[in-house]
């Protein structure tokens, strides 16, 4: 059953599949049942860690495709075996050699991508007015600090034309350990958590919003099984302005264009946030949402997320790309996400793609709209 | 650790299959290996086996080069599909297998709309072709074991469908196969086995040889083709979450006795009116409907409240094929049915008033869709995690009840079924001309002593099947233990030794799947 989408909502065998890992490396070893099998090995001692195991053990996205099929179940959480899994590897066989190296530059700088972190904010605009004692913050993150900036600048762009009375946490916002968690990396990523803890408890932060579904996963789900409940609302930008249409009367400019929605597997699968984006595309006037074949809990990975493409690269963009061509299929003129990391694999996979459409992040369509 | 080499030229055949299949798709890694050694069933988790090599072939030419290969070194073959299988039939049995999955035989070759079938590869599951042909207005009618299930496996392996009471038994879908003996020749059946003639038909030249691939449990080659047969779909070309199919009416049936409800079973089976017509086990009901394990489990600790509501409930479905006048006319005779064989059609809307209050959720979501693309099956083996189609008797429906009885008898004297709720799955086939009725047991696969307890109920099971004439357990789910259940059977002789001879003849190395039905 996880090897598939849910058959009941299957529309063509085309896009079917559910498990990137499994589809790409076709041994059964690689879908959710097999590293269950393998899990049980390893605890039996019939097996030793080799370059094979390690690849079937990190080579998967971990976007919770499996688990959502197998909730109708509910006898397993495969994700959580992986998880546990993963901590058990690197425990007794250290991390692979791409995710050791992100982890020592999110020691030395803060962000796995080796950038210094004083150039964290080097994206934020001048007239964008920054409140020291909001209690509301905008979380900005790794890849939207560094690689995708366009985000973080469209995002500060809303709450600043919406007079929302924020705060950015710069120089004390760090990694939210993300990419270390979901590499097993587990001693590293409590120490992150420990930090950006510290530092909103001393700025008395209430609410805490993301632009990256990453990020935003990691504080409304990771955190809390470490250091119980938080003292500050977790709110996904998306949430944040779905809310906000809701309750206040705001003109929107027309986008007509035909638009398709990825779910980012944090955002979707992991948070259960599958309405909030969606409300709000349909709210811009002339903007036609077209859904893909595999949408929300069935949703096909980006690709990118679990130390994939950092470790796989070639595997990150093979799956991006059958995203692509799903997207394709549905005749939309833009595909739109809601997180910058699987706008970076989706932008990395279409240079080799002939794709025929635009991708925008869905802050910046509503960016254009509100101006 | 895990001993994987048992082949003296283990590294020269690694070698041989490699060169067929290409260096990606080959492994003799045990941690490739390990997955492949057990499935559920209690049989293989009591001695699991890992094979000695993981090989993915493309194509049937592939497939015919790895079992000469095979032969030549005499390695058994083991062929995995789809993974839906519980039965330890796609297990090794042996050390030193080559185990073929077919994950890359997996394309719709052809959907002919005209004459009404399909051919596919094995890696295509109930749930793939029906996503593509209920866009064309047909289909091909669902297995009760999940529809991500292998078509090809599932038709050989004789699984059951909801739709029996219409279309019979899934095999009878067959049309025609691509067939690879186990010393590698290609043999088509059907029409198919003449090139000019095509696909369309399940007869062929001279004695059909479809017959023996059939429930032959992969003992006497790999079908790496199909033709099956497709039916008129008027269900919309896809499956809403919460309402049942177009054109499409459901009904409840709720009978006060066992008697009664066999009576209806048999009428609802010649009227020939409906698509489904299934007495529904109770605890499948309580552990496969509701959404959450919970509620289920709420409900499993508060089901002798509904137990009087549930054991004799029959599932209606009818189709308006042709027209709405059908669908209505098909309502009308159900009713008339109901009401001469004492039964009362439910409103689904009851079960929203019943106590406990989570018996509402047993119709929420689900029954409908399940028996046209299942997807909810798996859910109980929330029981235990295991579980085994512990009696599976095929007889005329009358005998039913009977059979019910010395079940529930049998399995009393066995630690492994929740004793105190008790009701079979009854199943009219062909309008009802027999019944297949089945009775689950549950288990937990980390218990050495429930698995053990498994094995002692086979054996009970043997035992029963060779002295009561109306306990037959067919040739799908006893895998090695049914050739010792029908070997001794007095008149069978003749049979046993025309089958033994085939194996001989098709397989003289004895190396296609061995131990899974012949021995």
């Amino acid at each position: 059953m996880c090897r598939t989408m849910s058959p009941w909502e299957m529309k063509s065998k085309k896009f079917s599949d559910i498990c990137p890992s499994g589809t790409r490396f076709l041994f059964e070893a690689y879908f959710a049942p097999g590293k269950m099998e393998i899990t049980r090995a390893l605890l039996d001692k019939q097996i030793e860690y080799n370059d094979r195991l390690m690849e079937i053990i990190f080579a998967c996205p971990l976007c919770g495709g499996c688990q959502e099929q197998c909730e109708d179940v509910n006898i397993v959480n495969p994700l959580d075996v992986m998880y546990k899994l993963r901590i058990k590897t690197v425990k007794e066989r250290g991390p692979l050699a791409a995710h050791a190296k992100f982890s020592k530059s999110i020691e030395q700088f803060h962000n796995p991508y080796n950038e210094p972190h004083e150039h964290r904010v080097d994206w934020l605009p001048e007239n964008v007015k920054i409140s020291e004692n909001a209690k509301t913050a905008y979380f900005v993150g790794c890849t939207s600090s560094y690689r995708r900036n366009e985000i973080a600048k469209a995002t500060v762009n809303i709450l600043d034309s919406l007079n929302v009375d924020f705060n950015i946490l710069h120089p004390d916002e760090w990694c939210c350990g993300s990419p270390l968690f979901m590499t097993g990396q587990e001693e590293e990523g409590i120490k992150l958590m420990e930090h950006n803890l510290k530092t909103l408890k001393e700025k008395k932060i209430e609410t805490l919003i993301f632009s990256c579904a990453g990020c935003y996963r990691t504080f409304k789900e990771i955190y809390p099984q470490y250091f119980g409940k938080l003292n500050f609302e977790v709110v996904h930008f998306t949430e944040f302005m779905a809310d906000y249409l809701r309750n206040n009367d705001v003109k929107l400019n027309a986008y007509s264009k035909k638009v398709t929605y990825h779910d980012p597997c944090h955002l979707g699968r992991h948070s259960k946030v599958y309405e909030a984006p969606r409300e709000i595309l349909r709210k811009i006037p002339g903007l036609t949402l077209i859904e893909m074949e595999r949408y929300k809990e069935n949703a096909w990975c980006c690709g990118a997320g679990g130390g994939v493409s950092s470790a796989f690269k070639n595997f990150a963009y093979w799956t991006a790309a059958k995203r692509l061509e799903e997207a394709k299929s549905t005749g939309a003129d833009v595909l739109t996400t809601a997180c910058p990391f699987c706008m970076t694999n989706f932008l990395e996979a279409s240079k080799t793609e002939e794709i025929l459409f635009e991708i925008i992040p869905l802050v910046k369509i509503f960016e254009e709209v509100i101006k | 650790m895990l001993e994987q080499k048992f082949l003296e030229n283990h590294v020269e055949i690694f070698s041989k299959l490699e060169k067929i299949v290409g260096k990606e798709y080959i492994s003799d890694d045990p941690c490739i290996l390990i997955v492949h050694s057990r499935d559920q069933s209690p049989f293989a988790n009591l001695k699991p086996v890992p094979p000695e090599f993981v090989v993915l072939p493309a194509n049937t030419e592939q497939i015919q080069e790895i079992m000469k290969v095979s032969n030549d070194y005499k390695a058994p073959v083991v062929i995995q599909n789809t993974g839906i299988n519980v039965g330890g039939c796609c297990v090794p049995s042996k050390s030193g297998s080559i185990l073929l999955h077919l994950r890359r035989l997996n394309q719709i070759i052809e959907i002919d709309e005209q004459n009404m079938f399909a051919i596919v590869q094995p890696y295509v599951s109930y749930a793939d072709l029906q996503a593509e042909t209920m866009k064309k207005g047909l289909w091909l009618p669902a297995p009760a074991a999940p529809s991500t299930v292998g078509i090809i496996s599932n038709m050989l392996y004789c699984g059951m469908s909801w739709c029996m009471v219409k279309y019979g038994y899934e095999r009878r879908a067959i049309m025609s196969m691509t067939w690879i003996t186990p010393q590698g020749k290609l043999i088509k059946t059907g029409s198919s086995a003449i090139k000019s003639l095509g696909n369309f038909w399940w007869n062929g030249p001279g004695p059909d040889l479809k017959g023996l691939f059939i429930g032959s449990v992969g003992e006497l080659g790999i079908c790496t083709e199909m033709t099956v047969k497709l039916f008129p779909w008027v269900g919309g070309p896809t499956l809403k979450l919460d309402d049942p199919p177009e054109n499409t009416k459901f009904f409840i049936i709720n009978y006060r006795s066992g008697e009664s409800m066999l009576k209806g079973l048999q009428e609802l089976g010649r009227a020939d009116i409906a698509t489904i017509v299934a007495r529904m086990p109770m605890e499948w009901s309580i552990l496969g409907m509701p959404k959450s394990f919970e509620k289920s489990q709420e409900l499993w600790k508060n089901k002798h409240q509904v137990e009087t509501f549930l054991k004799y409930n029959v599932f209606v479905c009818i189709q308006g094929i042709t027209s709405q006048k059908q669908l209505e006319y098909g309502e009308k005779v159900i009713k008339q049915i109901a009401k001469e064989t004492r039964g009362l059609v439910i409103d689904p809307t009851m079960l929203q008033k019943m106590r406990p209050e989570s018996m509402a959720d047993i119709q929420q979501e689900g029954m409908f869709n399940e028996f046209f693309r299942a997807k909810i099956s798996p859910r109980i083996i929330r029981f235990k995690g295991g579980f085994m189609p512990a009696f599976f008797p095929q007889e005329p429906i009358e005998n039913a009840l009977k059979s019910e009885k010395l079940m529930e008898i049998t399995l009393k004297e066995f630690p492994i079924y929740p004793h105190d709720l008790f009701s079979s799955c009854v199943v009219p086939v062909d309008m009802g001309h027999f019944g297949l009725h089945e009775l689950d047991v549950f288990y937990d696969q980390n218990s050495p002593e429930e698995l053990k307890a498994c094995l002692e109920f086979a054996k009970k099971i043997q035992s029963l099947a060779q002295s009561q004439e109306n306990i037959w357990p067919p040739h799908n789910e006893w895998k090695s233990y049914h050739w010792d259940v029908v070997r001794n059977i007095q008149g069978f002789a003749i049979h046993r030794d025309i089958t033994e001879k085939i194996k001989n003849l098709f397989d003289p190395n004895c190396i296609m799947n061995p131990g899974k039905w012949f021995k």
